[in-house]
């Protein structure tokens, strides 16, 4: 064996000193291998590789390796073919693909499907040099997949890894699975973390309020804090707790009860302190720059503005303490947290423009819902009036079922919730018995291409719902699938955050485990309702009420199917909206450019179709979506009250949760117009979770914000100014967002209130 | 409603029935009492889990006795 770079006789290359050697007259070449050595041809290598890498195919598929035998047959066969096309030198990466060819046309002509299998394992995973810069050149790669990503270094990193994880994991699954994926009938959301995180987590404070803060999970690579004393650490690790989450999902992260659990420790402060820990925890998310390839943590805050009946008389924890106090007893405490939070988010950045995290989830029960809380409202429509950017978790509607458990909106507008029906410890979780809390989230989210099962039915309800049967029992394939996987590494403490057991600070016993991996929830998301009924009926949902009929009883029909499949199989499966940030695009160009389903997409895609010919020069990036969840048409001219009475209805049945838009026009609405909208919303329709969205723009130069979306900065008319707006559920600047969204942005129909 | 001699018809709570529900806005669990153009579903009629007689008569517009 001899290695590149040793001194050679003068005027002779590296190679030319091996087509000398007898060794090539054999026929056979040198072999160049990954890592940069020439070795000698030798078809054992190849047996060896294929007996080695494919018991990967016993772990993952459970099918038995290769055999010997046939081993043995394929490196013939490739040696065979290697000297056919006498190449001077062949490349290890070259044999590989020559194997795998062999393996894929034997595969076929011998009816042998583990032969794919074996080639799935078998072959390379990666981009072409070309694509690795583009990729660091801010380009290329899924360059707007996620707006949250900001254009530096991590984010390259983070996009080459991706890359090479998406490939691996549609490889090793099931093959039906990966292709429903490619082809645009499902999407597997995060696929990039498919195979070593779950989706996302929304976590009790009190967990860490009472073991302290362990962001490694072990301790042994990170310091261990213990349980915090002081105010500004209780915020600090809250914060700390959601960069850490990041780290173990690959979704969104968040607190319950937010204002609830840290009160106990703002008791005698002053208020302008209590403001300065508010405004502290906004900069510290905002500017946490850290997680998942240099992205700011996406989270969310749930925000009662008081003590929800429910934990009155639960004791607090806090300092490593369980009680004597209760809950019920810090009312003022919570009601001032809440007013610091809300005036810290009116105020905004330095530059004046809206934190976009954590998202402020304005918690809508009906304690607090009366005019006692007039004033505190009023400060949230304020907030609402000057910038669009909180939410509101309206516990109003029936279906939550408030008063009997607990229930919140988390990540980009997913639903969780506990009760004592659906959790037999309830109660110890609700009292912190042992350490027991409780611990919502989500496992894995895939959407379904609702357009294309109108395409596939052909104006027929059962085929419809045949086929959307049928993509939800694949999504459930890939569920299994990624369970099956994380076990692995579940085992292998590849999840130290989540999966940590920290010591109880009085007993020195291990505590239960941050995050129970049971209670995580599959989501089942929807895309494209209203293309749907489009194509299937010929009018929009906003054109027809025969379009809602058709899409309720469609969606009735599969949360019934829905029922049946968590039954079945065992664990939590949710029907949802899904925040389908590049999702909605994806479908759309998957539609036009299947030559099976184009003719009917031409017509139900929304955007810019003419924009979207560059679909024939290959690229992907395109004006064109598809519109979201069970949404109305985002240019829809119709009144805000027709968009409620039409969207509303599909809250009660998306048990996983969904999200209701108010696009507001360029003017500042009066706060307390939107005060009484939101009353109207909460009181009269089955919204259970809704934003106010305000187009802002920000200007660098003279570091304002001012509403709408104007190509000059109003008060010192510079042109360097941005676009913020909320792309699906956050807020962003608007040029990290992807082609599809920025068209739909432009089309959005807006109210004035 | 039988004891009240009240005639009435039973249907199932199938896909189709519920969506026409949702399309008037109701949004209760099974059983749904529909008089005319107004329904009470289950919640109501069963607060705590008991019949509220009074609830059904007054929808149904029925004397007590």
């Amino acid at each position: 064996m001899l290695k590149r770079g040793r001194d050679l006789p003068e005027g002779q290359t590296f190679i030319d000193q091996f087509y000398k050697s007898e060794r090539l007259y054999k026929g056979m070449p040198m072999v160049r291998t990954t890592d940069g050595y020439l070795v000698e041809w030798n078809k054992a290598r190849i047996v060896e590789q294929l007996v080695r890498e494919t018991e990967l195919a016993e772990t993952m598929f459970g099918i038995k390796p290769i055999s010997i035998m046939r081993a043995e047959k394929l490196s013939q066969e490739v040696e065979k073919r290697i000297r056919l096309i006498k190449p001077k030198v062949v490349s290890g990466p070259m044999v590989r693909e020559i194997t795998n060819n062999v393996l894929l046309e034997w595969s076929e002509s011998e009816n042998a499907p583990e032969l794919q299998v074996y080639r799935n394992i078998l072959t390379r995973v990666g981009v072409p040099v070309v694509d690795a810069y583009e990729i660091d050149t801010g380009s290329g790669f899924e360059a707007k997949e996620n707006a949250n990503l900001q254009p530096n270094p991590e984010t390259v990193h983070k996009k080459k890894a991706d890359r090479l994880s998406k490939e691996q994991y549609l490889l090793l699954m099931d093959p039906t699975l990966a292709t429903a994926h490619h082809q645009g009938d499902i999407h597997i959301h995060t696929l990039e973390y498919f195979g070593s995180r779950p989706f996302c987590q929304d976590w009790d404070l009190r967990y860490f309020l009472y073991y302290g803060l362990i962001p490694d999970g072990s301790g042994f690579r990170s310091s261990v804090a213990g349980p915090a004393k002081q105010p500004e650490v209780a915020i600090l690790h809250s914060v700390k707790v959601l960069a850490a989450g990041q780290t173990n999902f690959s979704g969104g992260q968040g607190f319950m009860y937010y204002t609830m659990f840290l009160a106990p420790f703002l008791r005698g402060l002053p208020y302008e302190r209590v403001k300065q820990l508010a405004q502290m925890m906004f900069y510290e998310l905002t500017q946490t720059y850290v997680t998942r390839g240099g992205q700011l943590v996406f989270s969310n805050i749930q925000l009662p503005m008081g003590v929800p009946k429910i934990w009155q008389n639960v004791p607090v924890v806090m300092k490593g303490r369980v009680g004597p106090d209760t809950y019920g007893s810090y009312e003022d405490e919570v009601q001032t947290f809440f007013r610091a939070i809300t005036e810290v988010a009116l105020e905004g950045d330095y530059w004046g423009k809206p934190f976009n995290f954590p998202k402020n989830e304005n918690y809508v029960s009906p304690e607090f819902f009366k005019p006692e809380y007039d004033d505190l409202w009023m400060l949230v429509h304020e907030s609402v009036s000057k910038f669009g950017a909180p939410y509101f978790d309206n516990m109003l509607p029936t279906y939550r079922g408030y008063g009997n458990g607990i229930s919140c909106y988390q990540c980009c507008a997913y639903q969780f919730a506990n009760t004592p029906e659906t959790d037999p410890k309830f109660n110890e979780k609700l009292y912190f018995e042992g350490g027991q809390h409780f611990s919502m989230g989500g496992w894995q989210v895939v959407s379904l291409n609702m357009p294309r099962l109108a395409y596939r039915a052909n104006g027929d309800y059962d085929k419809l719902l045949e086929a959307a049967q049928e993509n939800m029992r694949m999504a459930v394939d890939v569920f299994k699938t990624k369970q099956h996987w994380m076990k692995k590494s579940l085992a292998n403490n590849m999840v130290p955050f989540a999966t940590q057991t920290p010591r109880d600070p009085h007993t020195g016993e291990l505590g239960p485990p941050a995050v129970d991996f049971s209670e995580l929830v599959n989501v089942i998301g929807v895309v494209g309702v209203n293309e749907m009924v489009q194509h299937f009926t010929g009018k929009q949902l906003h054109e027809d009420p025969d379009s809602v009929r058709l899409a309720i009883r469609l969606l009735l029909d599969m949360e019934k199917y829905r029922k049946g499949l968590e039954m079945r199989n065992g664990f939590k499966i949710m029907l949802a909206r899904t925040p389908a940030e590049s999702t909605a695009q994806t479908f759309a160009i998957s539609d036009l450019v299947s030559p099976t389903y184009k003719k009917y997409a031409i017509n139900t895609v929304k955007g810019d179709l003419e924009g979207a010919a560059a679909l024939v020069k290959g690229k992907r990036d395109l004006p064109v979506y598809y519109s979201n969840g069970t949404h109305t048409y985002v240019g829809a001219k119709i009144p805000l009250g027709t968009k409620i009475d039409i969207e509303h209805k599909f809250f009660p049945i998306l048990s996983g949760g969904n999200i209701f838009h108010a696009w507001l026009g360029e003017a500042c609405s009066d706060p307390e117009a939107l005060y009484k909208l939101t009353q109207r919303i909460c009181r009269n329709s089955q919204i259970g979770y809704f934003s106010y969205t305000k187009d802002l723009t920000v200007c660098s130069k003279c570091a304002s914000t001012s509403p709408g979306m104007l190509k000059m900065c109003p008060s010192c008319g510079s042109e360097n100014v941005r676009w913020w707006s909320r792309i699906t559920g956050y807020y962003t600047d608007v040029t990290g967002w992807n082609e599809g969204k920025r068209q739909e942005l432009m089309d959005r129909y807006r109210v004035t209130i | 409603m039988k004891e009240c001699h009240v005639p009435f018809e039973a249907k199932w709570f199938d896909t189709e029935a519920q969506t026409e529900f949702v399309m008037r806005n109701m949004f209760g669990n099974p059983p749904i009492l529909e008089v005319g153009k107004r329904c009470v579903s289950s919640e109501e009629m069963f607060p705590g889990g008991v019949l509220s007689e009074g609830i059904v008569r007054d929808l149904l517009n029925v004397k007590e006795g």
